[in-house]
């Protein structure tokens, strides 16, 4: 049975020329018109296994106050975080990142949040914890692809941030998301919504944002 | 607030009024005063349609000043959903209302006489009630619109819909918003079939030539307040995730944490919940000139509600909360937002609770009456629910009596009430609040969360499963308090996080009042009241037993995380050890 908390990427792992991947460069001044695709999810290359704290860091150059104060929920393998530093990133990870949520389910998804305890058997085993392997730690992953979903305001705050750099979206979703933008959101694309589509389920490259740098 | 007003339904020559000093139910308000009503005035053996049992409508006790966010009002009796004690409260303009008035509660009581219906006005000039004949069998917007003809829309009208008037177990009394729109409902438990069962189809309050509530202590009431308004705005929850996405922002986070009950609670995550999440939703709203930013009441800080409208701009529904979106999506498969806010709006029309009503829906799915994914199918059901049909008065009984009728097991419900959209075994915690909360299974039973700033019952170690009976306990006392005071529960998450945000809502009500309260007292407040509501429920014949889930819970894994609900009897029944 495949585990559930690993997403595949068939669509890239299949893709039938090895190299990179079709790329599209759109002009958009306001990049958060993407949120709608941001949330659904996407891929990122990663090129080595590492704690979730340094993947924010380091691999996704997220700033450090921003990683503090603003990702308040968090999950990996859709198991909420309490703890950046022992959270492991891997090949094939699900990752999603989440601003602080209302609700009394939202405060106990916080990370560290008062109501933790409410939802511990599915939380991500920290240091302490008996399911935490910390052999894993020391041994290297194959490059790969991670699976990212950016909710809510870290979508709408950090879209400019992710599309300048570029991220990998199944061909069919992004036309299906281009189709539904209101008249004007992206100009001088490289492809129209219909081209796109015909890559079908083929990860694209995706990179948006102002005149400037597109 | 010093006054009561009592109508006696079954008075010779119809239902008459009669307005007492409050008396020795002075300093109490919302769910405080309901509760101490209903605990000292209605037989906990009656029937709840029956002529003992009363409606308790109660303002909180800073509805109709000029506090933040203070616009809840409560409405109580015993519940014919459940069987128990109810308190469900609702937002709108009721509560400031009313506050304005003077009233601290309006009291339905005594034995229908005949089968008219009747409506009460309410100003500053007295009471008057009316027989009704041409509101009988109306829907919630048409009655809006009736009235708004004969009055304006700057009154507030408290109604029942057909639901109501059928006495249904799951109906709801609704209350207009800003708009005169009845999108507001008190709506678990069955409080507008007991409405219904007094003859009231509505109530029609005109606050006009009132003036807001004056504190006792201005400077300080006013200091506060601004304090406490600068806290709702200045935190992440209540001055941004809300006021942008509304409550439907949860979609993807339960979704994505497994807990998002999917198909009649089989599965915790919806293949197609990114098609219904709150940042879709809003991102509608907004390209189809609705609104995702707006207050249920005036003088709200938080303006987590929105407006939905169709692709051509007109008015669909109030923007759909989270908990309905579930009920009526996820829940039964269904990801087309235009169906949902089409079934938000049936609710509403008719008057149904959307949680009861999505998850009896996807019972009814399980039983094979439509199949999972059939959007138009569930707005036929809904129709069928509005108009009485046989199925409909089946389905209109709610979750509990619809799996009894098609022979289902799986009837996701505590008490008779509709589990609600957070799957209990992959957040164990608010399973035991489910299942040990005096109202039936209830999201918001233990939502206040403050328990670190009032401490009570000890410091816990959120990280530690042992802490989760003493969370929930803490939880629901703290809950209990608030649902007293008219402040919505949403301010819970800037007083969770900001203990000065929650020293500013104590002195708020303390300049109200004059008081000088401190957290202890809020402390005892909840707990008073959760003392009374379960010697209540305990004279009405529950028991242990019936703080379970069901066992289906504990024999069937949920994915994807595979989880069961373990949390032993044992544990549970230590919940109100206090």
């Amino acid at each position: 049975m495949p585990d559930p908390h690993v997403v595949a990427a068939p669509a890239a792992q299949n893709h039938p020329e090895p190299g990179p991947p079709p790329r599209l460069h759109l002009r958009c001044e306001a990049p958060e018109v993407f949120e709608n695709l941001l949330q659904a999810g996407f891929f990122l290359p990663l090129t080595r296994a590492t704690n979730l704290l340094g993947f924010l860091l380091d691999d996704l150059a997220i700033p450090g106050d921003y990683v503090q104060d603003r990702l308040q929920t968090v999950f990996v393998g859709g198991r909420p975080v309490d703890d950046f530093t022992t959270a492991r990133v891997t090949p094939g990870a699900r990752l999603a990142l989440c601003a602080a949520m209302p609700g009394l389910v939202g405060a106990t998804m916080r990370r560290s949040g008062v109501l933790a305890g409410f939802r511990q058997t599915i939380s991500l085993p920290g240091q302490d914890s008996p399911g935490y392997d910390s052999q894993e730690e020391t041994q290297d992953e194959p490059a790969g692809l991670v699976f990212v979903k950016l909710f809510n305001l870290v979508a709408r705050e950090l879209a400019g941030h992710f599309l300048t750099r570029g991220v990998l979206v199944p061909a069919d979703k992004l036309a299906e998301h281009l189709a539904a933008l209101p008249r004007g959101a992206v100009t001088d694309s490289m492809r129209e919504s219909d081209e796109v589509a015909k890559l079908g389920e083929a990860l694209i490259l995706l990179r948006a944002g102002p005149v400037s740098s597109a | 607030m010093d006054k009561i007003l009592r109508i006696d339904v079954g008075a010779p020559g119809g239902p008459k009024a009669t307005t007492t000093p409050v008396g020795e139910y002075a300093g109490l308000g919302g769910r405080a005063m309901t509760t101490a009503v209903v605990f000292k005035e209605v037989p906990p053996d009656c029937h709840p349609l029956g002529p003992e049992n009363k409606l308790v409508i109660a303002p909180g006790l800073m509805s109709g000043s000029a506090a933040s966010s203070s616009g809840r009002i409560s409405v109580g009796c015993k519940s014919p959903l459940t069987g128990g004690i109810k308190e469900s409260n609702s937002g709108g303009t009721a509560a400031q209302a009313i506050g304005r008035l003077g009233y601290a509660a309006v009291i339905l009581e005594g034995e229908r006489q005949g089968d008219d219906m009747y409506r009460v006005l309410l100003s500053k000039d007295g009471v008057k009630i009316e027989k009704a004949p041409d509101y009988k069998m109306l829907t919630n917007y048409d009655l809006a619109d009736k009235v708004k003809a004969e009055f304006g829309d700057k009154v507030t009208v408290m109604s029942i819909g057909t639901a109501g008037e059928m006495r249904m177990a799951n109906s709801s009394i609704a209350v207009t918003d800003v708009e005169f729109r009845p999108t507001r409902h008190a709506g678990r438990g069955g409080v507008g079939a007991v409405m219904g069962s007094k003859g009231i189809k509505c109530l029609i309050v005109d606050a006009s030539g009132t003036k807001l509530r004056e504190p006792a202590n201005p400077e300080q009431f006013k200091a506060s307040n601004k304090l406490f308004v600068e806290g709702l705005k200045s935190h992440a929850v209540t001055g941004q995730a809300l006021p942008a996405y509304g409550t439907n922002v949860l979609t993807n986070v339960l979704n994505e944490a497994g807990g998002y009950p999917t198909y009649n609670f089989r599965e915790g995550r919806y293949k197609h919940a990114e098609k219904i999440s709150g940042e879709v939703q809003a991102n509608l709203e907004t390209q189809r000139g609705g609104l995702a930013t707006h207050g249920c009441h005036r003088g709200c800080a938080i303006q987590c509600s929105g407006t939905y409208v169709d692709k051509d701009g007109n008015f669909m529904s109030k923007q759909p909360e989270y908990e309905t979106v579930w009920a009526h999506g996820g829940n039964c498969g269904i990801c087309d937002l235009d169906q949902i806010a089409k079934l938000d709006f049936l609710d509403d029309n008719y008057g149904l609770d959307t949680i009861e009503m999505g998850v009896t829906i996807g019972v009814a799915m399980e039983a094979g009456v439509i199949p999972f994914s059939d959007g138009e199918g569930a707005i036929n059901l809904v129709h069928e629910v509005g108009k009485g049909t046989p199925l409909g008065r089946i389905l209109g009984a709610g979750a509990a009596v619809t799996a009894k009728c098609f022979g289902l097991e799986r009837a996701p419900v505590v008490k008779g009430q509709a589990i609600p959209a957070y799957d209990p075994r992959a957040v164990k915690g608010i399973g035991v609040t489910y299942a040990t909360s005096t109202m039936g299974a209830d999201h918001t039973a233990g939502y206040a969360v403050a328990t670190n700033i009032l401490k009570v019952g000890g410091d816990v170690d959120p990280l530690k499963p042992e802490g989760q009976i003493e969370l929930s306990r803490n939880l629901q006392i703290a809950t209990a308090a608030l649902d007293a005071t008219g402040f919505c529960l949403f301010v819970a998450f800037a007083i969770l996080d900001q203990p000065e945000t929650f020293n500013a809502m104590v002195n708020t009500i303390n300049g109200m009042y004059g008081l000088s309260m401190t957290g202890d007292d809020v402390v005892a407040l909840g707990k008073n009241i959760l003392k009374m509501e379960r010697e209540f429920n305990e004279k009405a014949g529950f028991g242990p037993a019936h703080d379970r889930l069901p066992r289906y819970f504990h024999r069937e894994a949920l994915a994807p995380h595979n989880v069961t609900f373990d949390v032993p009897d044992k544990e549970l029944d230590a919940v109100f050890n206090f």
